[in-house]
């Protein structure tokens, strides 16, 4: 599904991300965790497309998407989600879905028709609120939400982009254990429909849930496999379980 | 040769040397600070009819360029401390709107202090004269407002590359948290740099006043010119504030020789080809 | 749509109740222009400070319709929204190159320069003279040389260019404007072409605002340089903030009160542009909403009693 050969990202004299290979496999959910300043979220915008990388390249169902931008990406069905919450915070929740269900169609210069009024593009942002269950909070001002919810709509605005593969830059960053638990399931519930490549700092987490781990240190790939194999890994646990339990 | 190519050149430089200060002060604020002035013309007018006031209270020019910094660059901590950090929050386009209300103020208010009309000051009596150029000559006074800036815009460069203060200044553009860390009122810090920022203005509105005097609507026809300046040379880069400020005044009066119906479009047009070829502009970064 | 229909008849009756045919027709262009302006602001979140530049271009390429090619004025009006919608284009493509604050500078900027422009170009724009000797107005062989009638004609136009403007607003392109508006990241994000759509956007404007300017030329068969000035962009920006940016209805109220104010106080007081900026500062420091703002929260709470 998306696979990455020598992908290489340097600043300057600093190699953030070091000749990576990843491989996620169609339908699996892939987490990708390492310390603070592993490279995790350089890697991440590569993928998305935020960052042109300094080598290697990126395959996205057996397509070269290496020189693409993040626009074309989210075209080819790379849904993303950012670290920080990142809304359109003056709209509705409701119309913050419908812009990304919208955004799949060929309306959107369409100068002569309603926008609240184009059928398929309701429906499909209602399935998205719906299955992200925030279809209760359709009319408030996406300000307005809580924390968690905030979270909970900008992964229900990426849904409505109809993609194949999400993105998820550490989704519970910021959030409050309990905030960070309601997510972590609602992703677990999409991993059944979705390809999911995870970013995520709180290791726990992610155990439960992941089928495959890959994890990073310094740019580059420390050790890859199953949650059982990754737990066990004696090199994992000194650079990274070491610290942080 | 006559010497009035030269003559035109050397006033490209003495009118290159007011952008450049003008434009110094409009990058510390624009592109350190991130205030968006767009009375920044304001000050600059205000500069030169505080300077009127003083020469024509005291009779010395002298004690005007001292003065008008002074006042101007107060002025300047009055409006950022009660209006520019409020509205910081509710965004850039506020600031922009404020700053407008300010230049409706500040133009209107010269009108009702000190009339419609030009004003003008002599060249200071020790400034008399200049030195011979072929059949004209070229006036001290202009000699010493090019050696003026040059040292005013050499010591705000020294004082923010070489002090204490100007290193925070810098970090603080890239992280006010981590300096807010040291210690240090952040915050008291930038008002100062928007006050030294719009005092340059001042002090560049007072020292074109001998040769230009004072209109109430100079600061809005320098505003465009040093938007473009800043451009040119890159936005939150003093050097290239400095360098395109001279390379703005050089243009206008080689255009001006050339073909004076395009002098000031050739600017905007030079502004054009900068975005188009080098959008961060000939020194800015990225 | 209320509101729409309030507002068809306060622009039918004016002229009935007050007897200032030119100056209700002045409001009318005025407010288009401001309308347009804050198709940028409102919705799309871009203050531009050259708006006068697209109204400028409109003016004068609908006046030399009229003048060299004895262009009906339909056609010449056509025109005016053709060019002011293509120099908009334009300089909308390179003012956006930028983030924020500087595409503002650069609006600023490229106003001079064609103001400058219009200045020297005598042949074309009159230079500080004006352009004169535009034909009176007339439509298939009606005539229009008579200031009520060029009202009502000013008004059904610029009435059928603000429902237009509604319908874009509430189009889906007009959403995708708010979303760039409240998040231009998250908008490339989730798909959209972001600087395409801001061309559009500026396209539209300008193509409203470049229509202005014809009905503008038209109304007192003449072209003033401040068509083109700085200081009519600065006019919009503050008659547009007066009267609110959060809805169309706002810009139109703003530009009114604005054109009102502007006319009459300038008699009582020359001095009265200091009492404007004091106002203005007061409104961008307390009232953001504008009038129209405090009269819809006034409204509201009275529908809530």
């Amino acid at each position: 599904m998306l696979r990455t050969r020598e992908l290489t990202k340097r600043f300057g004299a600093h190699v953030a991300v070091d000749a990576v290979d990843i491989d996620v496999r169609p339908g699996t959910l892939h987490a990708i965790i390492g310390p603070n300043g592993a490279g995790k979220t350089t890697l991440f915008n590569l993928l998305s497309g935020e960052l042109r990388p300094s080598g290697g390249s990126i395959e996205f169902a057996d397509c070269d998407v290496t020189r693409l931008d993040a626009t074309s990406r989210s075209h080819l069905g790379m849904g993303r989600s950012f670290q920080r919450t990142n809304v359109f915070p003056k709209l509705t929740v409701f119309e913050n879905v419908r812009l990304a269900a919208q955004s799949r169609t060929d309306q959107s210069f369409a100068l002569w028709r309603t926008a609240a009024s184009l059928p398929a593009v309701n429906a499909r942002a209602e399935a998205a609120l719906e299955e992200i269950g925030l279809l209760g909070h359709r009319a408030q001002l996406a300000s307005e939400l809580a924390g968690g919810d905030q979270r909970l709509l900008e992964l229900a605005i990426t849904l409505a982009t109809d993609p194949v593969l999400l993105l998820l830059d550490e989704p519970s960053q910021g959030l409050s254990p309990e905030d960070a638990r309601r997510l972590i399931d609602r992703i677990g519930a999409l991993a059944a429909r979705y390809t999911i490549v995870l970013i995520e700092h709180n290791m726990p987490l992610v155990m439960g849930l992941s089928d495959e781990i890959t994890v990073m240190n310094f740019g580059r790939i420390l050790a890859h496999g199953t949650p059982a194999e990754i737990r066990a890994d004696p090199a994992v646990r000194a650079a990274y379980l070491g610290k942080t339990a | 040769m006559s010497g009035l190519v030269e003559i035109q050149l050397l006033n490209g430089i003495v009118q290159g040397m007011i952008y450049a200060l003008v434009a110094a002060g409009l990058t510390l604020i624009f592109g350190m600070l991130d205030i968006p002035n767009f009375a920044h013309g304001a000050f600059y007018a205000l500069g030169a009819y505080v300077a009127f006031t003083v020469v024509a209270a005291t009779g010395n020019f002298w004690l005007a360029i001292a003065v008008v910094p002074l006042v101007v660059a107060g002025l300047g901590l009055v409006v950022d401390a009660f209006a520019m950090r409020r509205l910081a929050r509710a965004g850039h386009v506020y600031q922009i709107l404020f700053t407008l209300g300010l230049v409706l103020i500040a133009q209107e208010a010269i009108v009702l202090i000190w009339g419609a009309n030009p004003t003008s000051v002599d060249v200071p009596r020790a400034l008399d004269g200049g030195v011979p150029l072929g059949v004209v000559s070229f006036p001290y006074y202009r000699l010493f407002l090019v050696a003026a800036s040059a040292l005013v815009i050499g010591a705000v460069w020294l004082a923010l590359e070489r002090t204490k203060y100007g290193a925070i200044i810098r970090a603080g553009i890239d992280d006010p948290e981590m300096v807010a860390c040291i210690g240090i009122d952040v915050q008291l810090l930038f008002t100062i740099v928007f006050g030294i920022g719009v005092g340059l203005a001042g002090l560049a509105g007072a020292l074109i006043l001998p040769i230009r005097g004072g209109q109430p609507a100079m600061g809005n026809e320098l505003m465009a010119t040093s938007f473009a300046v800043v451009v040119i040379g890159g936005l939150g880069s003093y050097l290239g504030a400095v360098v395109g400020g001279i390379f703005v005044g050089l243009t206008q009066a080689i255009m001006t020789i050339l073909y004076p119906a395009a002098s000031e479009v050739a600017i905007f047009a030079a502004m054009a080809l900068v975005i188009l070829i080098r959008p961060q502009g000939l020194f800015g970064k990225r | 749509m209320t509101r729409f229909a309030v507002l068809v008849v306060v622009v039918a009756l004016a002229p009935l109740v007050l007897h200032y045919p030119e100056l209700e027709t002045q409001i009318l262009t005025f407010g288009l222009l401001a309308v347009a302006f804050n198709l940028l602001l409102g919705e799309m979140g871009f203050l531009s400070f050259g708006q006068a530049t697209f109204n400028g271009v409109g003016a004068y390429v609908a006046a030399n319709a009229l003048i060299a090619a004895h262009a009906a004025l339909p056609l010449a009006l056509l025109a005016g929204l053709v060019a002011g919608g293509a120099s908009a284009a334009v300089i909308g493509a390179l003012a956006i190159t930028g983030r924020g604050v500087y595409g503002v500078m650069l609006t600023f900027a490229f106003n001079e320069m064609a103001y400058y422009i219009a200045f020297q170009w005598r042949d074309v724009t009159g230079g500080d003279n004006g352009l004169r000797g535009i034909p009176s107005p007339a439509l298939f062989g009606l005539s229009l040389d008579d200031a009520t009638r060029y009202y009502y004609f000013t008004a059904v136009v610029v009435l059928l260019a603000f429902a237009a403007l509604l319908r874009i607003i509430d189009s889906p392109f007009g959403a995708v404007l708010r979303a760039i508006r409240e998040n231009e990241d998250r908008a490339r994000a989730i798909g959209f072409r972001v600087r395409r759509y801001k061309i559009a956007a500026f396209a539209i404007s300008g193509a409203l605002s470049g229509l202005a300017g014809g009905l503008y030329a038209e109304l007192f068969r003449f072209v003033p340089l401040q068509a083109i000035d700085l200081d009519t962009s600065t006019n919009v920006v503050i008659a547009t903030l007066l009267g609110g940016i959060g809805s169309p209805y706002g810009p139109l109220l703003g530009a009114a009160i604005f054109t009102v104010l502007s006319n009459s106080l300038s008699h009582v007081w020359s001095h009265w542009p200091l009492v404007f900026g004091l106002i203005f500062c007061a409104v961008v420091l307390f009232f953001r909403g504008g009038l129209w703002g405090i009269a819809d929260r006034w409204g509201r709470r009275a529908a809530h009693a």
